[in-house]
């Protein structure tokens, strides 16, 4: 089906992106790929996991003092192509959270409209700034890793299953993570996203490059708003899994730098039934 | 707000779009994605990758809420 001439958004084909990355990111492989990072945030703790998380391998270079040339290298070449399009299309822990959210909506939970606009942001950046460069290069600690749900949901179950070992280990803190764990998933139920908008790093860098990224952000393929085609309907800031509302007017460059940030690449606003928003031709 | 203020207010939005554009130029955003790509290079012949490996192959309790 095509609305004013451009093919409608069909919003299987991300769900079918999710599911593939999904499984490709947790086929394991015995390790073989763990040279390499996830462009996108998954725990390399998961017992299936195929590659390298990001965020932990970050902290640990910043523990060990070292500069990882590598890892700036790629996750700001990732940034600068394609901005959040994997958190949106290929993230694990966000395709769990869309899942949740939709499971709230159709078991009927109240939607929660968490802050938007720079609120995230600011988060986001403390997230970096604190859990992952100031307190691991203080203490030696991966402390992100050491709070992440992503990580519990990923691996922390799973290990003590896998190595009963590690069982006499487990103290209160782990409880405490099983707890945010809990939280995180009572809070997707009925917010959009929670974790990805207000605590993933590899969120905040990645949408670093969300103003100018050569293939979503700034080519010849950037996402436009028509404002004359819009009936203000809100369809688009309902279906955006960021809460982003891609209809409210930019007053100036800073506003659509704060919506760059948080967009995910995730086409679902050019569901718009009058075709107001849509990437250039 | 309604359709018509917003209409109104965003008029200079069709041409604009969502993007940050004119922040950088065409040419300065290749020259940075080559220059990143530089810096994989030069990670990987320090032998980051191993190093990168390494890490996630050894068995992390972060997760547990323990550290390494």
């Amino acid at each position: 089906m095509r609305v004013n001439g451009r093919p409608r958004f069909r919003r299987q084909t991300r769900i079918r992106y999710q599911l593939t990355s999904l499984v490709l990111s947790n086929l394991s492989l015995a390790g073989a790929l763990k040279f390499l990072p996830y462009p996108f945030l998954h725990c390399y703790a998961c017992p299936l996991a195929a590659a390298a998380c990001p965020i932990g391998t970050l902290q640990h270079f910043i523990i060990v003092g070292e500069i990882p040339l590598f890892l700036i290298g790629f996750v700001g070449a990732v940034g600068l192509l394609v901005s959040r399009l994997p958190c949106g299309w290929l993230c694990p822990f966000g395709f769990i959270q869309d899942l949740l959210r939709r499971t709230g909506a159709a078991l009927g939970i109240y939607e929660i409209r968490l802050p938007g606009g720079v609120t995230p942001v600011i988060t986001r950046l403390l997230a970096v700034v604190f859990l992952v460069l100031l307190l691991p290069s203080l203490t030696g600690n991966p402390w992100f890793c050491r709070l992440c749900p992503a990580g519990t949901l990923e691996g922390g179950i799973w290990i003590p299953f896998i190595r009963p070992g590690v069982l006499s280990l487990i103290g209160a803190f782990y409880w405490f993570k099983i707890g945010l764990l809990a939280f995180t998933i009572l809070l997707a139920l009925s917010a959009k996203r929670p974790f990805c908008r207000f605590m993933c790093p590899m969120g905040f860098l990645l949408g670093l490059g969300g103003g100018v990224a050569a293939l979503t952000g700034s080519g010849s393929r950037r996402r436009e708003v028509h404002v004359e085609k819009c009936n203000a309907c809100s369809l688009c800031r309902r279906v955006c899994p960021a809460d982003v509302d891609p209809s409210v007017p930019v007053k100036g460059f800073p506003d659509v730098l704060v919506e760059s940030l948080n967009c995910i690449e995730c086409d679902e606003c050019e569901r718009c039934p009058t075709g107001a928003i849509a990437r250039r031709r | 707000m309604n359709p018509k203020e917003r209409k109104t207010r965003g008029d200079d939005r069709v041409t604009k779009g969502l993007r940050a554009e004119g922040v950088i130029s065409r040419a300065g955003l290749m020259t940075s994605i080559l220059l990143l790509g530089g810096l994989m290079v030069l990670g990987a012949v320090r032998g980051e990758l191993a190093e990168i490996r390494l890490n996630a192959v050894t068995l992390c309790l972060s997760c547990l809420g323990l550290g390494r």
